[in-house]
């Protein structure tokens, strides 16, 4: 108990340390990576990049002098007013059920959310010019996000820095709005690369080579750029934080085939020759907790730290990285189990879970239906729902249902936005609690809207996606969830928190629909053309049934009236005469 | 079904596995409860969001246990590999279509259907909208064919590109792909080839109109699913091991994991000679016009015919009639009225006659009825109470014509207006059907239409008497046995005509019960076609048959 007390207190010494240093600095630039071997052989890695700034986003004239921030993105800040910024580019689906929770949870695509300054006078401009900007900056498609695909959230969505001290939160001044068909490359990673101080030449981004990291299960991008307090006294003045980030599901059993062992080579390809000399500290974490016992962990850790919270106990392997490369050595991190077969277990999914289908076949009428699970047998749990439905998707609110194991329940909060056709998405916010133990069904049902012929994308019989709904909730600190975002991005802050409470957020699948969509091909024309035919031959087919052939004798029709009649009838239909008698086709309804 | 080792088979391999139960209470057998376990495992594709799978159906049979082994290796094949963008899911079903009709309700949380009889647990996991699927059977360690089984509820078809796919991957393989059990013939183009193929499609349409599903791909056809089922048995000639069975499968999966969009663009209308040929809907449907088109022609006729009638019966008109050579295109404009008068007219016994097929319809299957004669199998029963229900209904038309003639009373209308409107439904009905099942239309029209269009109220007894007989052969039950005994004669099967003739009778019991029972689990609706639209037509025109003779009329055909 006393070494590990040491331990506390030297690591409290370290960190204090490294805060004064920060203080000093006007730019502080940390690199992290952060380790976690799943269940089932995957292997979770977590790089995060940290700069802060002491600057204040609200100064017009503070965003001048580039240090370590990169300028691309300052610029972009300051030409478009924008108070906070979060993007993730994300290839598949982070498995929540399986893999427990991320440091950052995004959706599968791309997803942006902003908040504005309160003078912008002109938001939707402003998200329009932004939203281009950025896909020019980060090669993805982000400049689709208009006006069709944006919603104002008002609860999901808050700010996750500071705010001005001054002004109270207005959710006008949001925006949110993501694409999930948005596939994620290496024309990506290059340009995120590129914002960080050391690029790819040394330090943790060294390991960033995109053959192996496109090889991984799930990849996920992310950027998010807010003010936060200066130090952890006090919040008087604002810096200005860049959190880069990127996250990978690895699967070994695949990549290494089928032995367990992992290390940074067999991962990255790559070792660690060094750290980033601009920044102030280089750190390696490893959750060795599932794996003590099973596994030796090389090099040995400089240090270990137990994180002990509500009864549940964490080991973390910090590995230093400038005191493991000293003298030209190379940093290779790396398990050795001592069973090399993968034993395949059911897993234990964690407190909170969701499940989202499509439900229906065909393409008449279909609904969403979303499970939430809800693993604690003792607290009930309030989530936000978030929902923005594309337009062509027409969701009937009246009958959305959330049940709860056979009793319905009725949501505390309801804020709903009927989208516009062509202008605007459904939103849908609800406020509700999950009994505990217990899974709770969300349905709702839709119609599918018919497309204009020019509006189809060039694979329109995949089907149209629609977003990932957005749990949010707060969470007594779950046990494998370590991270708390409040103060800072650093994974350190995750060390010694003293928080009861975790706001947490999920994003379920992706749905699949397909519309009706007309055949753009040449039976398609075929059948356009059979049914003119068929129409002409109907017509007159049609005429010719119900038309009366009257036969009308020439010279019975008396008086002056008759005679006029006759004679302009006679003109106007020359050729009906035959043997003395007139015969005249009057077309009458049947 | 062993479900637990299956699942630790599957886990065992990295992938999600749960399992479905599900029961089915028969909705003509009381206290017959069915029920059973569904396995599935999910192979998640990396870099994926599972918004997209692929099915790998298992029936689970002890005569597919290759099959299920086949699967096993597979998975552990597919996971090694990394190239997978669709999700795929490994199904292994019990209780044939049941399970899989349980499972595919479930996995498109389909609330409302038969939740009567079919009751299934709710699936844990699900993994996008299904594509696609393959159910695989085979029933040796080594096969020489892969049969193809493409028809569906309904006669619905699977995408002919999904057919070729399979075709052309067992080809690859050198495992020969046969179609209703008939390989393709060596020299298509001689005469014994062109009757080769005409044997082999002809199974196809008598299949397609029974409505039933050949296999377990029925039931995913109805969900929106292209799926086909191939079945792998063991005959004469070079055997092909698991190596070249599991690469027709991977081939398979492999290829439908590569599509970027659901199938569409092919023919999903067609009908199969032989593997490697189709029939389009181009081609068959024009010959299916000319069937139907005499009716249609016939019922136009009869109409102006009446109109010229009521012109000419017009004192007025008489004279003028005279005068225009009695031509059949002109009219008066009594016509009008009257004629709608004569449409009004058929409207009691057109209503009537479809309630009754509607009563038939509803009454089928009176469980009271089931129950209480116990000592009978309860397909024989239900035939008979169907068929003592249709007896009863052969006395139609005295019921209704006993109270005298056309004109004297509402319920009885003239003969040839009966003829008009029940030729046009018929056509109607026909036509529309063909684009829905087109081999049930097609063997319909063309044993019906033919008879029907010729049958005329007779004044001589014997006539009547022919014709009474030769509507009572195209009669539904009739209809059904007669194509029963032919597609037996088709086959070829030895034994005298005794014993084909009860064969036939008991394939009819058992085919009017499976109908029954598909309509009432599955849903399909080819038994409420016969009893609800078919079997009232046939009644009009047995009315027809009996009805009087109109004094009147002076047909040309006469």
């Amino acid at each position: 108990m006393a070494a590990r007390r040491v331990v506390k207190l030297l690591y409290v010494v370290i960190t204090c340390c490294f805060f004064a240093i920060s203080v000093c600095d006007k730019d502080n630039y940390v690199e992290e990576l952060f380790i976690k071997p799943l269940n089932n052989g995957f292997i979770y890695t977590h790089f995060q990049f940290t700069t802060k700034w002491n600057v204040s986003i609200w100064q017009e004239e503070s965003l001048k002098h580039y240090n370590v921030f990169p300028k691309s993105l300052g610029d972009t800040l300051q030409a478009f007013s924008i108070q906070e910024l979060h993007l993730t580019l994300t290839q598949g689906l982070w498995r929540h059920s399986k893999w427990g929770y991320p440091v950052r949870d995004a959706p599968p695509g791309a997803e942006l959310w902003v908040w504005f300054q309160d003078t912008v006078e002109d938001i939707d401009q402003q998200w329009i010019s932004l939203t281009n900007a950025l896909s020019g900056q980060f090669c993805a498609s982000l400049n689709f996000l208009d006006g069709t695909s944006t919603v104002q959230p008002q609860l999901s969505f808050r700010p996750e820095g500071i705010n001005h001290k001054d002004k109270s939160v207005n959710s006008s001044y949001i925006r949110y709005a993501a694409l999930p068909k948005e596939n994620v490359c290496t024309e990506n990673l290059t340009p995120w690369k590129k914002l960080l101080p050391c690029g790819e030449k040394t330090g943790l981004g060294s390991l960033l080579k995109a053959k192996k990291l496109y090889d991984a299960n799930y990849h996920s991008l992310a950027v998010s750029i807010r003010p936060v307090c200066r130090s952890r006294s006090s919040c008087e003045d604002p810096s200005l934080e860049l959190s880069q980030s990127l996250s990978l599901v690895i699967d070994n059993h695949i990549r290494n085939n089928g032995r367990r062992d992992w290390s940074l080579r067999q991962l990255f390809g790559e070792t660690l020759s060094g750290h980033c000399p601009l920044a102030s500290r280089s750190v390696v974490y490893t959750d060795t907790t599932d794996i003590e016992g099973s596994a030796i962990l090389s090099p040995p850790p400089g240090e270990t730290h137990i994180e002990m919270n509500h009864g549940h106990t964490r080991t973390y392997a910090v590995h230093n990285v400038k005191d493991f490369t000293l003298n030209n050595g190379r940093l290779n991190i790396g398990a050795k189990y001592t069973t090399s077969l993968i034993p395949y277990t059911s897993v234990q999914p964690p407190i909170l879970h969701a499940q989202r289908f499509a439900s229906g076949y065909g393409q008449e009428r279909g609904g969403i239906v979303c499970l939430l699970h809800n693993e604690d047998p003792h607290a009930n749990i309030t989530v936000i729902y978030m929902e923005s439905i594309p337009w062509y998707i027409r969701v009937y609110f009246h009958t959305l249902t959330i049940e709860s194991e056979g009793v319905k329940i009725k949501p505390e909060y309801q804020h709903f936005v009927a989208g516009k056709d062509r202008a605007r998405p459904h939103l849908m916010e609800l406020v509700f609690t999950l009994p505990r133990s217990s899974t709770t069904r969300l349905s709702i049902e839709f119609d599918r809207a018919f497309l204009k012929w020019t509006e189809y994308p060039p694979d329109a019989s995949q089907g149209f996606l629609i977003n990932s709904a957005v749990i949010s909730t707060v969470l007594v600190r779950p046990p494998n969830h370590m991270f708390g975002f409040a103060e800072s991005s650093e994974l350190s802050h995750m060390f010694n928190n003293t928080r009861e409470t975790y706001f947490m957020r999920l994003h379920t699948e992706t749905l699949l629909v397909a519309l009706a969509t007309p055949d753009f091909s040449m039976p398609y024309n075929v059948i356009c053309l059979v049914c003119t035919v068929v129409a002409i031959a109907f017509g007159s087919i049609h005429n010719l049934t119900t038309r009366r052939f009257i036969v009308e004798e020439a010279h019975k029709k008396g008086g002056i009236i008759g005679k006029i009649k006759n004679f302009f009838r006679r003109k106007s239909v020359p050729a009906a005469q035959s043997e003395g008698s007139e015969i005249k086709s009057h077309l009458k309804d049947s | 079904m062993p479900a637990s080792w299956l699942s630790n088979k599957f886990m065992e391999l990295g992938l999600e596995v749960y399992s479905q139960n599900f029961s089915m209470n028969h909705p003509l057998k009381k206290h017959t409860v069915v029920s059973g376990t569904n396995v599935y495992a999910i192979m998640r594709a990396p870099r994926m969001a599972s918004t997209e799978a692929v099915v790998l159906n298992l029936p689970f049979r002890k005569s597919n246990l290759p099959g299920v082994a086949l699967s096993l290796a597979v998975a552990k094949y597919f996971r090694r590999h990394a190239y997978w963008a669709k999700d795929v899911i490994f199904l292994v079903s019990e209780q044939d279509q049941l399970g899989v009709l349980a499972w595919l309700d479930a996995y498109h949380h389909h609330d409302d259907s038969n939740s009567d009889f079919l009751k299934s647990s709710n699936l844990e996991s699900r993994a996008g909208s299904i594509l696609a699927a393959i159910s695989l059977e085979i029933l040796a360690d080594r096969v020489t064919t892969f049969d193809m089984q493409v028809e569906g509820l309904d006669g619905q078809l699977p995408n002919l590109d999904l057919f070729n796919l399979a075709v052309r991957l067992c080809h690859t393989e050198n495992i020969s792909p046969t179609f209703h059990g008939k390989a393709n013939h060596r020299s298509p183009r001689s005469q014994k080839g062109y009757i080769h193929a005409l044997t082999t499609m002809l199974s196809m349409v008598i299949t397609q109109a029974s409505g039933q599903p050949s296999g377990n791909h029925g039931l995913f056809q109805r969900f929106n699913i292209e799926a086909v089922s191939m079945v792998g048995s063991r005959q004469k000639g070079t055997s092909y091991g698991f190596k070249q069975m599991g690469r027709v499968v991977e081939g398979i999966v492999r290829s439908l994991n590569n599509l970027l969009e659901r199938f569409h663009q092919s023919f999903f209308f067609y009908l199969l000679p032989s593997t490697d040929r189709y029939v389009s809907i181009g081609m068959y449907m024009p010959p299916f016009g000319l069937i139907v088109i005499p009716a249609v022609i016939k019922a136009l006729a009869l109409w102006i015919q009446m109109s010229t009638e009521q012109t000419a019966n017009d004192p007025m008109d008489q004279r003028r009639k005279l005068s225009t050579d009695g031509s059949t295109s002109e009219s008066g404009d009594s016509a009008n009225k009257n004629g709608g008068a004569t449409l009004l007219s058929v409207l009691p016994m057109l209503t009537m006659a479809h309630l009754m097929g509607v009563g038939l319809y509803i009454f089928t299957a009176p469980t009271w009825l089931l129950d209480m004669y116990k000592q009978l199998p309860t397909d024989h029963l239900l035939f008979y109470s169907i068929m003592s229900v249709g007896a009863a209904a052969l006395f139609f038309p005295k019921l209704v014509m006993r109270h005298g003639k056309p004109g004297e009373n509402i319920f009885i209308p003239s003969p040839d207006m009966l003829r008009c409107v029940a030729l046009l439904e018929l056509s109607l009905v026909l036509g529309t059907t063909s684009v829905m099942n087109f081999s049930l239309a097609a063997i319909i029209g063309i044993f019906t239409v033919p008879v029907l269009v010729c049958l005329v109220p007779r004044r001589s007894r014997v006539g009547t008497l022919l014709q009474m007989m030769v509507t009572v052969m195209v009669a539904p039950p009739v209809l059904l046995y007669i194509v029963i005994l032919s597609s037996k004669l088709l086959v070829g099967v030895d034994g005298d005509v005794h014993t084909l003739a009860i064969q036939s009778y008991e394939e009819m019991v058992s085919a009017v019960f499976s109908s029954v029972t598909s309509g009432c689990i599955y849903g399909d609706w080819t038994y409420g076609l016969v009893t609800v639209v078919l079997f009232p037509i046939w009644l009009l025109f047995w009315c027809l048959v009996w009805g009087p003779v109109e004094e009147k009329v002076n047909c040309p055909e006469q």
